[in-house]
């Protein structure tokens, strides 16, 4: 009976602590996101130089074609040339725009006094993580540009979604150079209305800047 | 005289390795301003409550007194405060504004969809607010954050410049907390208001920083 007692006491106790919990809302609180799996497998393309505008052409053929192939019989798809579509570019100092959000955690320093750049450190925990959402029939372009720190950097794109509220990842590596590195991360979307789709950046072995996002959705 | 020549070697091999090293630059250089530091004691008025507009013109008074030149003789005339030329407004998704801006030291998280920007006990977790200030001005900065659980939450106010540092410590109460820093500046450059809390997790949420010339 004591042990009883003294385990409702230590419960009654504990309540209000988890309870008190730091939550922040922020300054617009809005509903948590429905992020959706993306309609075919992402593509990540990294040739070690700046990516020209047929590059970018040819990874939004070639997911929209990856998509094809799941497509129903008798789908005619022709993707709208990308560079004909509106941009939307994420900065350090413009992280939400045109409905597309951004998250960060774990960052040493976020600049926009002088120099304008969000600095991470190596490893999964600093990361930056954008939230785009979905229109049906699209192709999406994130155009990344970052500076890695390291020789032989590496950087991570790890798409995440949820299956019957258990967390999904699908994660890409590439070898980056120290410096300056552009790379463009492309999928696409079946869907509409309130989903959005989640990619997470990371570097696991270098500390890193971000500098820009070029974001552009095509439809086909 | 093989020494030599295999250090002049050495040297010409290492000298571009040298010249090459990496340098960082960020997606908007600009030119630096000179750090201006207030031209008197800063002052920092928390009451517990929302601030008024009414405790912005008395603190904004109280500071351009306190900086008046000694043994003047003169009058001096404050500008209205909500008619000073627009109120500049940061916050975590509006970081740089008119000229004014931040940088944060080991945030925590950023999380733009909701809008906030937090950080951890200690003070290498900070936030710096950069104010581009003129001579003979009185800048008022009224500073919105939450804080998380915990005893006795307090905050930590720095200012500084040309070696001065001012600090000042409150204490808030857990959740919404407002408070008012107000200082003169007496020459043009870039003030800077480091803020961090010793002791609880906090979120900022805006800086609205006025100003009114005497």
């Amino acid at each position: 009976m004591k042990m009883l007692t003294a385990l409702l006491v230590a419960v009654a106790l504990l309540v209000p602590a988890v309870a008190q919990k730091t939550t922040f809302q922020g300054t617009h609180p809005r509903p948590k996101l429905t992020i959706v799996a993306p309609a075919s497998k992402p593509m990540l393309l990294h040739t070690g130089k700046p990516l020209t505008l047929d590059q970018k052409r040819q990874l939004a053929a070639t997911v929209v074609k990856n998509y094809a192939l799941k497509a129903p019989a008798g789908t005619i798809i022709k993707v709208t040339d990308i560079a004909q579509s509106p941009k939307t570019v994420m900065t350090p100092g413009q992280l939400s725009l045109n409905g597309v959000n951004t998250m960060a955690d774990n960052l040493k320093t976020i600049d926009t006094t002088y120099d304008g750049y969000l600095y991470f450190v190596a490893g999964e925990s600093s990361s930056m993580t954008f939230i785009v959402p979905l229109k049906k029939n699209t192709v999406t372009i994130l155009d990344m540009k970052v500076f890695l720190v390291n020789d032989n950097a590496q950087m991570t794109a790890s798409n995440l979604w949820y299956m019957n509220d258990t967390k999904v990842t699908s994660g890409e590596t590439f070898n980056g150079s120290s410096g300056d590195n552009e790379f463009a991360y492309s999928f696409v979307s079946d869907k509409a209305g309130d989903n959005y789709f989640e990619v997470t950046f990371f570097s696991p072995n270098s500390d890193w800047f971000f500098k820009s996002c070029e974001i552009t959705s095509t439809a086909f | 005289m093989k020494m030599i020549s295999a250090l002049l070697v050495a040297v010409a091999l290492a000298s571009p390795a040298f010249a090459q090293k990496l340098t960082f630059q960020g997606t908007h250089p600009r030119p630096k301003l000179a750090t201006v530091a207030p031209a008197s004691k800063p002052v920092l008025l928390h009451t517990g409550k929302p601030i008024t507009p009414d405790q912005k013109r008395q603190l904004a008074m109280t500071v351009a007194r306190a900086s008046a030149p000694k043994g003047s003789t003169g009058t001096m005339q404050i500008k209205n405060l909500t008619q000073s030329a627009g109120s500049t407004v940061l916050t975590a998704e509006q970081t740089f504004m008119n000229g004014a801006s931040m940088e944060s030291n080991n945030p925590y998280e950023v999380n733009e969809y909701v809008g906030f920007l937090t950080f951890t006990p200690g003070n290498t977790h900070t936030l710096t607010i950069f104010v581009p200030v003129n001579q003979n001005t009185i800048y008022t900065l009224a500073i919105k954050v939450q804080v998380g659980p915990s005893q006795n939450p307090q905050m930590t106010i720095v200012s500084q410049g040309n070696s001065v540092q001012n600090s000042e410590t409150l204490s808030l109460s857990v959740g919404d907390n407002e408070f008012a820093y107000a200082f003169a500046t007496n020459s043009a450059g870039s003030s800077m208001v480091t803020l961090y809390s010793p002791n609880s997790s906090w979120a900022f949420e805006s800086c609205e920083i006025t100003s009114a010339a005497f």
